[in-house]
């Protein structure tokens, strides 16, 4: 009889017995029996027993040393055995698996695409924010920058223009800052012998701005601050990208003369590759002001670039400028009265209202995902419902549960690691998508990319969603009961206990989806109804561009007027223009500046509930050119200018809050509170409103006087052309030239330009949501097929008799498409509830659509039991053609 | 394969074991007895020194061991030849051969080689 102890460790399953307890013991019985050998022999010579041990004992040598030399010899044998045994079995689980998926294709594919599906949207995603949000910008040491802007809180006006003296004050005062410098928006006209004459983004930057970004030009210098001087200001630095588009990628580019704004510049610099400033800025010239000429109201340029001295906060550093800001309100009451110094960090300023509706996107990729796991545990349910009696017999040859467990498992990783991968390329393409999101190419700063961050996340995630489903079948598949599964084979099809998971798996899918679809279904409605407002407005084929009045030249209202006039009348005489007209500030464009006013007879208001209007300076034709209807009374005409008995005209806004069933033709407003001695103003016609600021905010109360009573040095023309408005711009600058080549046009672009720019980023989030809501039915209808699919296969025998014991087919298809309808319609009634908590989170998204629309509450309950149909048809079809003899036989 | 000195000891018994064993399977005791008798006590290391050798052989696959229950009704850990061994000991026998023949010459030259 033998006792093979030494082939146990080929049999022990894994990682079990890593550390033997036998081996010790092992060694201590051999070294036992040898000394006992030697010592009988000894015995049997003669020897006393005493003497003979401790004579066989001396001859063995050190037994401790040796005895743990054994020891640890074997222990490293064990370990290595193992190892090897649980790798070889890791392949073997791989060999089979890869094996038994080929074998099922339909399942493969499925499971494969829901993963791919889910983690190329994650990873999408998560790359977007990983360059919008996590990625340091390209600046040394971004975190201590910031820009500074002008900022009204009473009024709700953030991120306005600044001032020139206010920029001083700011610099001067201050003590939280390294370094402050100012920009303002330029666009230049490169024209000469190297192309066609061209408009590029450009900036006005003050000396300092380069080195405070800390980025250094590639080629040549930065501005010196003698270049901040008008006259020494004839130099350009160029964009990487415009010197190799324009330039040839010359080195010889530099202290070369180019022609910018029919002006000689010497190219002093080339930016390094994808550094653009402000966002699109391709070239930059010396911000020069005339300081005796520049007052603190004069809040026309874009902002103050600053850099926070080490160790100083955000928080500090705006409540410094929070000081210098009311000392200036008190020292500079007229223009300066509630205007505050809004310090905005640059990753903010740079990215803005894009944090928001990246958040939401990762919710909705949240629920795409766990959609997408509950898909392919209920994938791997089935399949390991309909395995059941391999695993059975498995178990019998020996296998343990760890060992079937890990056989799910490694089929599991296998489908990720497969999908995931897929996932991973397919990324590649969303990533691309997004991208033409965005109108005019991604800025500079978010290089959308996959990255190692975004290869960890894609490896994380479906890591994370593989542990997800796959955890569910692994420990069914353990609890096999052998006695009953080799008796019964699988006649009874899934048990109980498994097929109400997967019921709960498809009604957890179907209130997912809901919930997603009824959430994108707001987001796209309120999408849609941004993009249908009605903006008072018609912005196809019109030009804008500003110009701006140099001071000397034109000191008086009237020169100012006179100019514009002339202006005005020269581009109308201009071929190709149907219609021109002026304003201080046209729709989209930033320009905010409201002011108390009053109505004649109606009493005084109390403070804090002013009557607080929008107001400006409009030429005569400026609503005929934007195609602004007229509802009321007159449009301003070239000859109200009467300086003594004033007119205007108000939106219907202003007519309904203070003229309720009232006509306000000939009634009388002013500015400030009743009681000041301001002149009263006729109104001779009521506008349609002109939606003016950034969707969502609404348009309130307006009034516009006439141009000759508001001639502004900066105004903005709008001018409607026949055809293509960006292509008058060489006829535009020609007139300017031609009456005074000193006053600069900027801003320049059509106003459907100006509409589009500030509504991107709400096209962007609906284009998006349509994507996922479009996923997220995908999912939701594979889902409902596969689980609808499997329990008529399952059913197969129970159909078949109920046939043979004289059933119809029909009844049979009724029975399926019952039983999928009742999973339908539970997971829809969670859904929808679920939705009704969750839409509360996004009332703050929405624009004009309530966060209980009836319509997305109603169509989406729809869809899915349109879906749940659909997804019924064929194995319902199957069911009805079920032959009960061939049933009875199926297993 | 050359033996190093510091491996000599070590290698050699090694062989002595695999030789031991070719004539078939043993327990360590009855290897002791057999190397001792027939190395005239002349390879006289400690007798324990043979177990980790032995368990150091079964490691690499040289030999096989198991249970058996022996005459007096114990259980003694039996070593068996693998056909690893055997291999092994054929090319190490052959090797120690050339290299004892070799230092034998040389020891016993009497005359300086031209």
């Amino acid at each position: 009889m033998t006792a093979n102890r030494s082939g146990d460790a080929k049999r022990s399953p894994g990682l079990r017995r890593l550390f033997s307890p036998n081996v010790a013991a092992e060694v201590d019985e051999e070294i036992g029996f040898h000394i006992e050998q030697r010592s009988r022999e000894l015995v049997a010579g003669g020897m006393p027993e005493a003497q003979a041990r401790a004579k066989a004992n001396q001859e063995f040598g050190d037994r401790r040393v040796i005895r743990e030399e054994m020891v640890s010899i074997d222990v490293e044998r064990e370990r290595s055995l193992n190892r090897r045994e649980y790798f070889a079995n890791w392949r073997q689980d791989i060999r089979h698996s890869s094996r038994s998926l080929r074998r099922s294709p339909l399942f493969t594919t499925m499971a494969i695409a829901c993963i791919a599906l889910g983690v190329s949207v994650a990873t999408t995603i998560f790359a977007a924010i990983n360059s919008i949000l996590l990625r340091p910008l390209p600046f040394g040491q971004p975190e201590q920058l910031a820009m500074i802007y002008g900022q009204v809180k009473a009024r709700n006006i953030n991120g306005s223009n600044i001032s020139w003296p206010d920029y001083v004050s700011w610099r001067d005062r201050s003590s939280s800052f390294a370094g402050m410098g100012i920009w303002t928006w330029a666009t230049l006209t490169l024209s000469g012998s190297e192309g066609d004459a061209e408009r590029v983004e450009a900036a006005n930057v003050s000396a300092n701005i380069f080195p405070l970004l800390r980025v250094r030009p590639l080629l040549g210098r930065s501005f010196a601050t003698s270049e901040e001087i008008e006259g020494n200001n004839n130099v350009i630095i160029l964009s990487h990208d415009l010197w190799k588009r324009r330039y040839g990628g010359d080195s010889s580019i530099l202290n070369r003369t180019i022609i910018v704004d029919a002006q000689p510049n010497v190219v002093i610099g080339v930016m390094p590759p994808q550094f653009n400033f402000p966002e699109r800025g391709q070239a930059w010239r010396p911000f020069t002001v005339n300081p005796a000429e520049e007052e603190h109201g004069d809040r026309g340029y874009a902002a103050a670039l600053a850099r926070l001295k080490p160790g100083v906060s955000m928080e500090t550093a705006q409540a410094d400028l929070l000081r210098i800001a009311s000392a200036l309100e008190l020292e500079f009451p007229n223009d300066n009265r509630g205007w505050n110094a809004q310090l905005v960090d640059m990753r903010q300023d740079l990215t803005g209202d894009l944090k928001r509706p990246l958040l939401l996107f990762l919710a909705a990729v949240g629920f795409v995902l766990l959609i997408a796991c509950a898909n392919v545990a209920n994938l791997m349910l089935a399949r390991a419902a309909t395995r059941q009696q391999e695993t059975a017999v498995r178990m019998a040859l020996g296998a343990g549960r760890g060992r079937i467990v890990r056989a799910v498992l490694t089929e599991s990783l296998l489908l990720s690691f497969v999908g995931g991968a897929i996932g991973l390329l397919l990324a590649r393409n969303g990533l691309q998508l997004l991208t033409q999101a965005f109108p005019n190419g991604t800025p500079y700063f978010f290089s959308f990319a996959i990255d190692i961050p975004v290869v960890l996340f894609a490896v994380a995630i479906t890591t994370v969603t593989t542990l997800l489903f796959a955890l569910l079948p692994a420990l069914g598949a353990a609890q096999v009961d052998l006695q009953t599964r080799l008796r019964d084979s699988s006649r009874t099809g899934g048990s109980k206990a498994r097929g109400s998971i997967r019921e709960r798996l498809v009604i957890a899918e179907v209130a997912l989806s809901a919930m997603l679809l009824i959430a994108a279904l707001l987001l796209i409605r309120s999408n849609q109804a941004l993009l249908a407002t009605d903006f008072g407005f018609d912005k196809h084929n019109v030009l804008t561009a500003q110009f701006t009045l140099p001071e000397p030249r034109y000191p008086t209202d009237e020169s100012r007027s006179q100019f514009a006039e002339r202006l005005l009348s020269q581009i109308a005489g201009t071929p190709g223009v149907t219609s021109v007209g002026t304003a201080r500030g046209i729709p989209f464009s930033g320009w905010n500046v409201q002011g108390e006013m009053s109505v004649e007879g109606k009493p005084g208001r109390r403070a804090g509930d002013e009557l607080v209007v929008h107001f400006q300076g409009v030429s005569p034709n400026y609503f005929g050119t934007l195609r602004t209807p007229l509802v009321l009374g007159r449009m301003l005409s070239a000859t109200d200018r009467d300086t003594a008995h004033q007119v205007a005209v108000i939106n219907e806004t202003l007519a309904r809050l203070e003229f309720p069933g009232i006509d306000p033709i000939g009634r009388r407003m002013k500015s400030g509170s009743i009681d000041e001695q301001h002149p009263w103003v006729t109104i001779v016609g009521v506008v349609k409103d002109i939606r003016q600021y950034q969707l969502p905010q609404r348009m309130g109360p307006a009034i516009y006087y006439p141009q000759p009573m508001f001639p502004t040095r900066t105004q903005t023309l709008v001018i409607r052309t026949a055809g293509d408005p960006l292509a008058f711009v060489p006829a535009l600058r020609r007139v300017m030239k031609s009456m005074d080549s000193d006053v600069p046009l900027y801003r320049i672009q059509s106003l459907e330009q100006v509409v589009n720019r500030s509504l991107w980023r709400q096209q962007l989030q609906g284009r998006v949501l349509v994507i996922f809501a479009g996923m997220a039915l995908l999912l939701a209808a594979v889902g409902l097929y596969g689980m609808i699919a499997w329990s008529v296969t399952q059913r197969t025998r129970e159909v078949g008799i109920r046939i043979a014991l004289g059933s119809t087919g029909l009844r049979a298809a009724q029975l399926v498409f019952a039983s999928s309808m009742r999973l339908t319609i539970i997971g829809i009634v969670i859904g929808t509830v679920g939705a009704l908590g969750l839409s509360r989170f996004l009332a703050t998204l929405l624009y004009e659509v309530s966060p209980f629309d009836a319509i997305a509450f109603l169509t989406v309950p729809f869809i899915l039991a349109g879906v749940a149909v659909l997804a019924s048809w064929v194995p319902a079809r199957r069911a009805a053609r079920i032959s009960p003899t061939i049933a009875m036989r199926a297993e | 394969m050359a033996y190093q000195p510091s491996d000599r000891i070590q290698s050699t018994l090694d062989l002595l074991i695999l030789k031991t064993l070719s004539w078939g399977p043993a327990h360590g005791y009855a290897m002791a007895r057999w190397i001792e008798q027939l190395t005239d006590d002349v390879f006289k290391v400690g007798e324990g020194t043979l177990y980790p050798a032995l368990h150091r052989l079964e490691s690499r696959g040289a030999v096989a061991s198991e249970w058996q229950l022996v005459d007096s009704g114990r259980r003694a850990r039996v070593y068996s030849l693998t056909t690893a061994g055997r291999l092994q000991l054929t090319t190490e026998q052959q090797t120690w051969l050339e290299f004892a023949g070799a230092v034998t010459r040389m020891l016993t030259r009497t005359e300086q080689p031209v």
